[in-house]
């Protein structure tokens, strides 16, 4: 893969999210083609048009945004945490986000309580496990071992919820815990903070290539690593609040979309970071089109999609890797 | 002058005093060997000189400025360090990781130009890696990465050039060449600290050496005044005979 070099992966990946965006306006109940998606998008009314730009445009840009997001906060973390196992979810963001969640759903509600039950959670453990782990020793190691016991907690706390809960609203709580994009509604929100979250990271992409190689030598090469890491935890936690927000607990995404990359096309992060958008939105919307189509008008847990999809690639390709 | 200068240092590592009051000038054109016993503080006593951490006493000035008032990544210009270990948990060619070293010497937005990389490949060849630089970092030998960090420290291009253990993992002939080129270093006007465990090496290669007993105390000196059997005696808390050899002293452990 490396001799394929950088500039064409990208473009490949450029050319694979919009083949995963098509096929998704395309598929679903009523099946388009190409032409009929060409003429619908161009503006001629009629029941196409009302589906596409109502239905599946909204949950295709969704979904990409959540997956952008959740590939984006695994490649900040890995850095942060030296730690290439890392995932958006190992200090606890998700857990405190589904313990938010799922109060909101226990309580009977839906819809935006949900969502900000989801936030408030998330945002909680962000503050508490940052809180904590500024006790002594500041290293990449205490702040790991702070996240996963507090992921642990809220692991447990989730437990206690789903055996508390009335059949009722169980169902709802264990889709939302899967990974569920079909309470995504408008992108608006994931595409901006996708946006954000690209900008704020970028300039730093050559900082994040040194801190990759240990905070000494990093230092030693004139890279500010406290402020660093600060901004490191709170961009990767809040991009990961955000996608935790909007699509639920979705996992694989985040751990082995920026793994892949690294594994094709080394550690560069000036070229990680928006190839990681790129393929965690492809992966996710390509995902989520089959998850609402296989079982029509069954729906599948997104999650299960990405898992099943990304396994196979990776295991793939990882024996094939010449790094 | 670009001295780097300890002032009344005190270093000190979970409350024990490991060096004491130091006052020491380290000038352009001098090639300093740092000897002491394991946990001495030798480690402690570079990331300190380098600015990664705060002295327990005492100041580090550069330029007669202390560390604490540089920018981080100026000072990255002038003083760089080997550190002892490398960690790379991530996959990356040989290339890229010499290029690390331009680091400070780029913007935030710049990509690697032509200069970078040719810079990037004399330093691999001066460290006896040519033709390695695709390879991953994780399919090199204990003594190519060493040999790799070195090369990114060539790359920096600092004056003063702090060095943790430089030669841990390095057969005879790359320990030759490496000490060799930090002579030429120091004949070139830049400035070397290095900590060594042979003080036979130091004897060849050093012009000054500084002693750290790990209780606080320490001396420096020329080579030939610390380079004393009763000098490494103490400091080894073993007895060491002098013998000359056809390169000058060397000290055998009796």
């Amino acid at each position: 893969m490396t001799a394929v070099g950088r500039p064409a992966l990208f473009v490949l990946l450029l050319g694979l999210a919009a083949a995963s965006l098509l096929a998704a306006l395309a598929s679903g109940s009523v099946t388009l083609s190409l032409a009929e998606l060409a003429r619908a998008l161009g503006g001629e009314p009629g029941l196409a048009r009302d589906v596409l730009l109502e239905l599946r445009l909204p949950r295709a840009l969704g979904a990409f945004a959540v997956g952008g997001l959740l590939a984006l906060a695994g490649a900040l973390m890995q850095v942060l945490l030296g730690n290439p196992l890392a995932d958006p979810y190992v200090l606890g963001v998700s857990g405190g986000a589904a313990v938010g969640a799922l109060l909101a759903l226990l309580l009977g509600v839906a819809g935006i309580p949900v969502t900000a039950g989801a936030f408030l959670g998330a945002l909680a453990s962000i503050v508490l496990v940052f809180g904590l782990a500024q006790r002594g020793e500041r290293s990449p190691t205490r702040l790991l071992l702070t996240g996963v016991v507090m992921a642990a907690g809220w692991g447990a706390a989730i437990n206690v919820l789903l055996t508390l809960a009335p059949d009722a609203p169980l169902r709802g709580m264990l889709f939302w815990l899967m990974g569920d994009l079909s309470q995504v509604g408008a992108p608006g929100t994931g595409l901006l903070v996708l946006a954000a979250g690209l900008g704020l990271s970028l300039p730093f992409a050559r900082d994040l290539n040194l801190l990759a190689r240990g905070e000494l030598q990093a230092g030693a090469l004139g890279v500010s690593v406290g402020r660093l890491r600060l901004h490191l935890y709170l961009t990767a936690s809040l991009l990961t609040a955000a996608a935790v927000t909007l699509g639920g607990s979705i996992g694989f995404v985040g751990l082995m979309i920026p793994h892949l990359l690294r594994l094709m096309a080394g550690s560069d992060h000036r070229f990680l970071l928006p190839a990681s958008v790129l393929a965690g939105g492809t992966l996710l919307t390509a995902a989520d089109t089959l998850a609402r189509t296989v079982l029509a008008p069954q729906q599948l847990p997104v999650g299960v999609l990405t898992a099943l999809i990304g396994v196979p690639v990776f295991l793939y390709l990882l024996p094939r890797s010449t790094r | 002058m670009s001295h780097l200068q300890a002032q009344s240092l005190t270093l000190a590592v979970a409350g024990r005093t490991l060096c004491s009051a130091l006052e020491l000038t380290w000038a352009p054109g001098q090639c300093w060997a740092l000897l002491g016993q394991n946990g001495a503080g030798k480690t402690t006593l570079l990331h300190t000189l380098a600015g990664l951490r705060p002295p327990a006493g005492g100041e580090v000035r550069y330029h007669d400025r202390p560390l604490a008032h540089w920018r981080r990544r100026a000072l990255a210009r002038h003083l760089g360090l080997l550190p002892q270990d490398n960690a790379d948990p991530f996959p990356a060619s040989v290339l890229d990781t010499a290029l690390l070293g331009r680091h400070p010497h780029r913007s935030a937005w710049a990509t690697d130009s032509a200069t970078d990389r040719a810079l990037a490949r004399a330093a691999l060849a001066a460290m006896d890696l040519a033709g390695l630089e695709q390879r991953s970092v994780a399919r090199l030998s204990g003594g190519e990465r060493r040999r790799l960090a070195v090369a990114t420290l060539l790359v920096q291009d600092p004056a003063v050039l702090l060095l943790d253990e430089p030669i841990n993992h390095l057969d005879l002939r790359h320990t030759v060449s490496l000490l060799g080129r930090m002579r030429a270093l120091a004949d070139a006007g830049r400035c070397v600290l290095m900590s060594l465990h042979d003080p036979s090496l130091a004897a060849r290669w050093c012009d000054h050496v500084l002693l750290l007993h790990g209780d606080g105390r320490w001396a420096a000196g020329t080579a030939a005044e610390m380079l004393t059997e009763e000098n490494l005696g103490a400091l080894y808390a073993h007895p060491v005979k002098a013998v000359t050899g056809p390169f000058g002293p060397v000290f055998v452990p009796g």
